[in-house]
């Protein structure tokens, strides 16, 4: 059942904490790919909004 | 198991704030932007409203699309509502397409705004600042379980407590400090968790309760209800992003809420103080910290997860919950492997799944690579508010998914049919093509359980006509291709369904006047406020 979560287009979407070097690669990969977008996304909202965004999106409190 | 207690479907929506703001190119923002944002977005997307759709503080300018979802704003946020879906995988497409829906509105706006001008919206539940705002879920239940929960079986409402409160450590989207007077903390589990200080109550907006007691079953009213449904309305949870993470938090709630209707109960699953574990919880991201039980034992949250697991996975077995739950196998396998990543703290292999873990490894990698930054830099604040900006070039979600990141449990095409298409399983399907067969015009009033429209056929008078939707389960598209054929004009649909007939209000000068009335009073408080863009 657990198939389904593990089955993408190109390589596994869960990856174990131990198992098979193909399955350890394939999770490292992935990692890298969080590492990698997380890291040049967040590099360019730093730049882009400087420190003081906090001040500028004060917002009415909600439900 | 209580076997005298019969397991209604567990129908699902949601309804969730957004945080939206317009940022001048100055930095000089002024009193009022995340008013006129949320209404810049509302105005950029396509829907239909009824003439006697409210015009309030809390849900203003509300219109529902031909794909069953609704929006309006809410105390000037932004709210997007999904259609009523019976899958946990559904209401993940449908909640990504409410998303698309927003984002594509973002853009038609920014467009609208000056040089410069920008209007940022980001799928999270806190401005950093105090302020929150809800990711609602809504399930549909048995009315006998809501008065189990509130007003007859209380040890039930703290097992729902419990789960709850545990759960944060795959529902929270993640968080840079502390808010609302909370101790200090450089990074927790949820967005929420500060907010919430006491475990039953029916407010939403202040002195937030774990269990949401509002009793609005959107299933009729009076004599035109659905007497036997309920609907939960639960405000604990976070706004997700990760498609693993809002996967269980739909679908082990559904589980949960199962097993609270069949009966099913074990002491060993109670926390003593549900309130203050989401705290102790929340603020420990190493998973490590201890909560007690009402029977002693101290559990960290992931171990009483396993447990309310381990119970629910006789329960799934027995084939208890197949009708109700649809893939009801594959949310408990995610579940239970889920847990055991996070029994093993292996924070990589979370990060894919959860948006805490996302967030946490996103700003860990920024912290490794500027080592000037602390966990008090408010260049980590600003990167905790873009992880979920709905501007695709800047969100680190969106970076994320795009590069493959992140685990799918829904594919492209599935969210892109939500975005034009209904929900076929339930009555989100009649409600759409109601409003899609409707004149220009014609619509008096819609809501989640009716249609009332106003229409003249040949040789007939004027007619005012409410289809009733009060049963959520009823309605579908097979019910409508039963009962109307499938591509009917409206006088097929009229002559099919039968809906009832209402008396068409005549003309009233002193009626019309005191509406007109009220409506420059609104308009001319909207402005006072800064309201109007």
């Amino acid at each position: 059942m657990i198939e389904r979560f593990r089955r993408t287009e190109d390589r596994p979407l869960v990856m174990p904490a131990s198992g098979d070097d193909g399955q350890l690669e394939a999770r490292r990969q992935r990692v890298q790919d969080v590492v990698e977008a997380g890291r040049d996304a967040a590099q360019r909202a730093m730049a882009r909004h400087g420190t003081r965004l906090l001040d500028r999106i004060t917002q009415t409190g909600g439900q | 198991m209580n076997a005298r207690a019969a397991i209604v479907p567990k129908l699902c929506g949601m309804d969730v704030e957004l945080g939206n703001s317009i940022l001048s190119p100055d930095g000089g923002e002024a009193a009022g932007s995340d008013a006129a944002a949320s209404r810049l977005l509302l105005a950029a997307i396509e829907g239909r409203s009824g003439w006697l759709a409210p015009d309030e503080e809390t849900d203003s300018g509300r219109r529902f699309t031909g794909a069953g979802h609704c929006f309006y704003c809410d105390l000037n946020h932004i709210e997007l509502c999904v259609a009523e879906v019976r899958s946990a995988f559904d209401l993940v497409a449908g909640w990504h397409a409410t998303l698309r829906i927003a984002a594509a509105a973002r853009r038609a706006a920014q467009r609208k705004l000056p040089e410069g001008w920008m209007l940022q919206v980001r799928v999270n539940n806190s401005d950093g600042q105090s302020h929150s705002y809800g990711a609602h879920c809504n399930f549909l239940v048995s009315r006998r379980a809501w008065q189990d929960i509130f007003e007859r079986r209380l040890h039930f409402q703290l097992l729902l407590a419990s789960f709850q409160a545990s759960s944060i450590v795959f529902t929270g989207q993640g968080k840079v400090g502390s808010e609302n007077g909370r101790p200090p903390v450089r990074f927790q589990l949820a967005q929420r968790a500060d907010f919430f200080e006491t475990l039953c109550a029916p407010q939403t907006t202040y002195h937030r309760p774990l269990v949401n007691a509002r009793d609005e079953s959107l299933c009729g009213t009076g004599s035109r209800g659905e007497r036997g449904l309920a609907r939960l309305h639960c405000i604990f949870f976070d706004s997700t992003l990760c498609h693993v993470a809002t996967l269980l938090k739909i679908g082990t709630m559904q589980i949960v809420l199962a097993m609270i209707e069949a009966g099913e109960f074990d002491t060993r699953l109670l926390l003593e103080d549900p309130v203050g574990a989401v705290r102790a919880w929340s603020h420990d991201p190493t998973l490590a910290a201890r909560c007690p039980t009402v029977g002693g034992e101290m559990l960290t949250a992931a171990e009483l997860q396993l447990r309310f697991a381990e119970r629910a996975h006789r329960f799934v077995e027995s084939g208890a919950a197949a009708a109700a739950i649809p893939r009801c196998a594959e949310i408990h396998a995610a579940w239970t492997d889920t847990l055991r990543l996070l029994a093993a703290g292996d924070l990589d292999a979370l990060a894919p799944r959860l948006d805490w873990a996302l967030k946490l490894r996103t700003l860990l990698q920024v912290m490794r690579d500027e080592p000037r930054l602390r966990w008090d830099s408010p260049e980590l604040q600003v990167v905790d508010q873009i992880y979920g900006s709905l501007d695709e070039e800047e969100g680190i979600y969106w970076e994320c998914e795009r590069a493959g990141a992140v685990e799918r449990v829904v594919d492209a095409e599935r969210i892109a049919h939500f975005v034009t298409d209904p929900p076929d399983d339930t009555r989100a399907w009649t409600r759409a093509q109601l409003l899609r067969l409707a004149p220009p015009g014609s619509v008096v009033s819609v809501d989640w359980d009716a249609v009332v429209l106003q229409v003249r056929r040949p040789g007939r008078r004027t007619e005012r006509l409410r289809f009733s939707l009060a049963n959520p389960l009823r309605s579908t598209r097979g019910d409508w291709n039963r009962t109307c054929g499938p591509t009917p004009d409206l006088d097929a649909v009229i002559a099919a369904l039968a809906p009832e007939i209402l008396p068409v209000p005549q003309f009233d000068p002193r009626r019309l006047f005191e509406q007109a009335s009220h409506y420059l009073w609104t308009q001319r408080v909207h402005r006072t406020r800064g309201e109007v863009p």
